[in-house]
């Protein structure tokens, strides 16, 4: 008796709950008709765990502190670089000095002037920091000419410079001094368009809008960022109205979205390429050829992306330099891939697949084993946390495994060296041949971006003819949203600007 | 004289023994089936293991692994009866096929578990002193730490791969088994017969496998049974978070995992191994209860 009575009370609260919860959604709602809302809330699917601007490890971290703060320059929505706090630039005849002109009467959130010794600082920061140095590898010092004057010298004449200086934020030289490395990674002050107000770690960021914005005060008043790590739950925090958008839901849920027809949704190619790398050192050239034969990339694609990613032959979209059709290609062929593997005498072959845990990983690595093991080779699965998969990566053990790269826009030079020199901190499938190495050697420092182009091709032709990796496809940049939130579209780069957004 | 009366006593007092005992396993047996829900116990874990057993005879194993992207998310029907999952794979081979490694995953820690809770069981209650407080002091601090997270931290240093669940999970059940052993064999030795054996001049390892052991079945029966549940639960746990058993390999948990983010689209593709483990947990569960009961000498009538 006790027990049913219980179990009634048990049901009624949950009732009660959710009709609470349905009640906070229409008042939300009807307010919504009445005036226009003044506040925004993001949904973020992994955390930061600094906010210094030039410490920042992920793209999603560096994506969301443009919304603090401004750098130098910018890339606009073409990829073209466009002045921010330089208002234009001079470059010497070799290629080596940069004189930036900065834009006058900017103020900082805490209202000290933006100056040289500002830009000084962030560069050096910039240089010195090493989670940079994939943006920052050219760069040799930074002069104050005057106060609104700098020269950034060069250690070598690099043609993609500007492209990449966008990740060098700037911060108040006097606000850095006046704090401890570790509290200044959780007060960030910028010039950009938000100013920061609270971060309460796991769970949200709120920011504010800066109404004295040198570019145009923002629409939106109160920014609020969740960290939701599970799609599913930001999915349900979508559709109540808890949250107004999110652009790191599962593709899954993002095609429920779409036939739920209740949020607004948009898609686009986004820039993190993905594919399957080869431990070059113990796996050869004829094998890989063949292996590569046996990959089915639209499995790949509709079983991990549910059909919304774009297959590529290559880590690069049209129009980059050194973006090329002409290359040798694997169309997936099991029979001849057999055949290959016959004529390399490497039958019965077993191989291990190393992969950081995740949903989509877990996928990778199970279609992969059925694909190989349709050709006849036995693939040992060897899934490991994060941190065991760079150390792994650090001492070769490994027969094959998987990656993604955020590809720049903009610049072919620093991802590819970066991922395909001998060098280079990405250099998963473990490349190491000399004729490559020197063609990126060469790239790097050629002014002429014609030239650039050229030699990319060559490289990419190397590379496709080797069959060191296996190219499977970018995944597509998904945007979910409230239908009533204006000026937003889904972006590539996935650096969202809050600033124009409106209701 | 002495030696003939013996001779003519012997199989008289050997037949009563083994009326006893025949009369004790009776009892025991027409105990538990007079236990309904053991019973009902009994017969699913029977369907269970034997549909498990007799797998490869009538489903193919290649069904577990086949892949085929033209029959992603099929609900139940005909051809599919649980449905298929996001590859197209077939989820009642799976399932079916799951049982294998689910049973044999719960049994072989049972098994180890209870083989080494036996050793430092009897060790400890019979030998007591300085070996008993040392061992229960490393037990006890054992048992501080919750199951899961313990063997969790054992798979994660070792790495993934069923022999190694399997070595987790026994390394943490090890100590309950233990326990319960050494109390047992703590409350046999000081058994006037035990006395008896001794003032005879029996060997300790005599006294060992022939009084102490036999008489400490029943209590690890109960233990064992009771806990195969949470073996098979616990092992689904592990793979859910994914330690354990790594692909192709079906198992439970990891399906269960695997059907998590399509819950609501797709709710076959977690229910079918759910169900299973709740429906073999819940069958074991059943039957240790009806075990324990029928072996407690207090429910006598």
């Amino acid at each position: 008796m006790k027990k049913a009575l219980a179990a009634i009370l048990t049901l009624a609260m949950l009732f009660s709950l959710a009709a609470c919860s349905s009640g906070n959604g229409s008042a939300d709602e009807g307010e919504g008709a009445t005036e226009p809302r003044n506040d925004l809330t993001v949904i973020l699917s992994s955390e930061f765990t600094t906010l210094d601007p030039q410490k920042l490890s992920a793209n999603a971290s560096i994506n969301f502190c443009s919304n603090i703060f401004d750098g130098l320059v910018a890339l606009d929505e073409e990829n073209n670089v466009v002045p921010m706090l330089a208002t234009d630039w001079e470059i010497s005849p070799d290629g080596l000095d940069y004189t930036f002109h900065l834009r006058e009467g900017v103020k900082f959130h805490n209202g000290n002037d933006l100056t040289a010794e500002d830009v000084k600082l962030s560069v050096e920061r910039f240089r010195d920091n090493e989670w940079m140095a994939f943006a920052s590898f050219a760069v040799d010092s930074c002069d104050i000419v005057d106060d609104y004057t700098v020269t950034i010298h060069l250690k070598f004449p690099y043609g993609n410079f500007l492209s990449m200086l966008w990740y060098c934020y700037i911060i108040d030289s006097d606000h850095y001094n006046s704090l401890s490395e570790e509290d200044f990674a959780r007060n960030p002050v910028g010039t950009g368009a938000y100013q920061f107000v609270e971060w309460a770690p796991a769970q949200y960021v709120t920011l504010k809008a800066n109404p004295d914005y040198w570019n145009g005060a923002p629409h939106i008043e109160n920014l609020r960022f969740n960290f939701v790590s599970d799609s599913n739950t930001a999915m349900m925090a979508l559709n109540t109205g808890e949250a107004d958008l999110s652009f790191g839901v599962t593709p899954l849920n993002y095609k429920q979205a779409v036939e739920g027809g209740k949020l607004a949704t948009d898609s686009t190619t986004g820039n993190n390429f993905y594919y399957i790398n080869f431990n070059c050192d113990r796996i050869s050239k004829e094998v890989r050829q063949a292996i590569s034969y046996a990959i089915d990339r639209e499995t790949f694609n509709v079983v991990i992306n549910e059909d919304t990613g774009y297959l590529s032959d290559i880590a690069l979209t049209e129009g980059q330099e050194g973006y090329t059709t002409d290359l040798t290609t694997y169309p997936y062929d099991p029979d001849k891939a057999m055949e290959l593997l016959e004529q390399a005498g490497a039958t019965d072959l077993s191989l291990t697949f190393y992969y950081d845990e995740s949903s989509a990983n877990t996928k990778m690595a199970q279609t992969l084993q059925s694909q190989l093991g349709a050709v006849g080779i036995e693939l040992i699965l060897e899934p490991v946390e994060s941190g065991t998969w760079w150390s792994t990566f650090g001492n070769g053990d490994y027969d094959l495994s998987r990656s993604g790269y955020p590809m720049e826009a903009a610049n072919t030079d620093s991802c590819y060296y970066d991922m395909f020199h001998s060098t280079g901190s990405f250099n998963v499938s473990r490349i190491n041949n000399p004729e490559l190495d020197a063609l990126l050697d060469e790239a790097r420092r050629e002014l002429d971006s014609e030239k650039r182009n050229e030699i990319y091709i060559q490289v990419n032709q190397i590379m496709a003819e080797e069959a060191y990796y296996i190219p499977l496809y970018f995944s597509a940049s998904l945007l979910v949203y409230n239908p009533d939130l204006q000026g937003v579209h889904a972006l590539t780069s996935q650096n969202y600007q809050y600033k124009d957004m409106h209701w | 004289m002495t030696d003939e009366k013996n001779i003519a006593a012997k199989p008289a007092e050997w037949e009563l023994e083994q009326d006893c005992i025949e009369e004790e396993r009776f009892a025991f047996f027409r105990r538990l089936c007079e236990n309904k829900t053991a019973v009902l116990g009994l017969i699913l874990l029977t369907i269970i293991v034997g549909m498990a057993l007799t797998a490869s005879l009538w489903i193919p194993q290649e069904a577990v692994t086949t892949q085929d992207i033209s029959v992603r998310f099929v609900a139940p029907c005909r051809e599919f009866l649980f449905g298929t999952d996001g590859f197209g794979r077939d989820i009642f081979a799976r399932v079916v096929y799951g049982a294998r490694v689910s049973l044999f995953i719960a049994v072989s820690t049972i098994a180890i578990s209870c083989l080494a809770g036996l050793v430092l069981g009897v060790g400890c209650g019979y030998l007591g002193g300085k070996f008993d407080a040392i061992v229960m002091r490393i037990v006890d601090v054992f048992m501080c730490l919750p199951p899961l997270l313990f063997s969790l931290s054992i798979v994660a240093a070792l790495g993934n791969g069923m022999w190694k669940l399997i070595l987790a999970v026994s390394i943490t059940m090890t100590p309950y088994f233990t326990r319960v052993i050494r109390a047992t064999v703590m409350s046999l030795t000081s058994m006037d017969y035990i006395e008896a054996a001794r003032a005879n001049g029996a060997t300790h390892m005599h006294i060992i496998l022939r009084h102490i052991i036999p008489n400490c079945l029943g209590p690890i029966i109960v233990e064992a049974t009771i806990n195969l549940s949470y073996m098979i639960m616990l092992a689904a746990s592990l793979s859910f978070i994914g330690m354990g058993v790594v692909s192709p390999t079906p198992e439970w948990g990891a399906m269960l995992s695997e059907g998590r983010e399509v819950m609501l689209d797709a709710p076959w593709v977690v229910l079918a191994p759910g169900l299973a483990i709740v429906i073999t947990a819940l069958s074991v569960n059943l039957l240790g209860d009806g075990i324990r009961d029928a072996l407690d000498p207090r429910m006598k009538r």
